[in-house]
């Protein structure tokens, strides 16, 4: 069985681990989305053959790819390094 | 309210607030489905056991279960607000569950397929605001799939929105913070 979760033009904010956390998982597409943290991460990818792709998301701090990570497709992210408006 | 669940019949619970000492079992089978429009319906669960379950076939039918702007609270130390098990064709509609974080769970949803979680607001689950995972019956392992979460404020949970056992889903358009991680994806569509 195959099929695709994705997540796309969400709100993060104040988080203190990460925004998104894939772990252990296939077709997952992360796009359009903004993370303003302030944890020090805002994805975290892990777990051995996840395939992930991020593309145009706005992240505050950045990406991080564990060990054994089958795919990252990774393009179009900005890095705001801000808090978010009020 | 468990007769009028009983029934599966739609129905509409007068406004005004509903204590809930135990849990309180929808059996959604041959056929019944379950039309609830609450706004202006508060359920306050008050009891270790208290929680609103409403279980369907798990796989292999359509339940229909459509919920409209009801709200569940905790008072108490509970397993979870609200959990679906086992069912299909979902519609919730802004509804309003706060764990108080009092619960570890807002609301779970096991081999949940076709429908989706709009509008509303989801708050202080102590492990996860919403959790999909999957289930076993008849037809084996069934996987959450095909839940749209859209348009949902999810805040102060540990984990806000925690997909885990599903083969397919969109969340999309969510206000999600003040938490541990906002968004967990574990054992998708291996």
């Amino acid at each position: 069985m195959t099929g695709l979760v994705s997540a796309h033009d969400n709100h993060f904010e104040s988080n203190s681990v990460a925004a998104i956390w894939v772990k252990n998982a296939r077709n997952v597409v992360l796009v359009h989305n903004a993370m303003y943290g302030p944890g020090s991460n805002d994805i975290v990818v892990n777990g051995m053959g996840t395939h992930v792709r991020i593309d145009g998301n706005q992240l505050n701090n950045g990406l991080v790819v564990g060990a054994g990570v089958g795919r990252v497709i990774y393009d179009n992210n900005h890095q705001l390094g801000r808090a978010p408006p009020d | 309210m468990q007769a009028a669940c009983d029934t599966g019949r739609p129905f509409a619970l007068p406004a005004g607030s509903y204590r809930v000492t135990r849990l309180l079992t929808c059996k959604l089978g041959n056929g019944k489905g379950l039309l609830a429009n609450n706004v202006g319906v508060t359920i306050i669960l008050d009891g270790p056991t208290a929680g609103i379950r409403i279980t369907g076939t798990v796989g292999g039918a359509d339940e229909n279960v459509f919920i409209t702007g009801l709200k569940i609270t905790a008072k108490s130390q509970v397993p979870f607000l609200l959990d679906l098990y086992g069912v299909a064709e979902i519609q919730l509609t802004n509804l309003r569950l706060d764990g108080k974080n009092l619960a570890p769970y807002a609301l779970l949803m096991r081999a949940a397929q076709k429908g989706q979680i709009s509008g509303g607001s989801i708050y202080g689950a102590t492990l996860a605001g919403i959790r999909q995972e999957s289930a076993t019956g008849k037809y084996g392992d069934v996987r959450s799939n095909a839940i749209e979460i859209h348009g949902v404020s999810l805040s102060n949970g540990n984990t806000n929105i925690e997909v885990a056992g599903a083969d397919d889903g969109e969340i999309h358009g969510n206000h999600i913070t003040a938490e541990n991680t906002a968004l967990s994806m574990t054992w998708i569509a291996r």
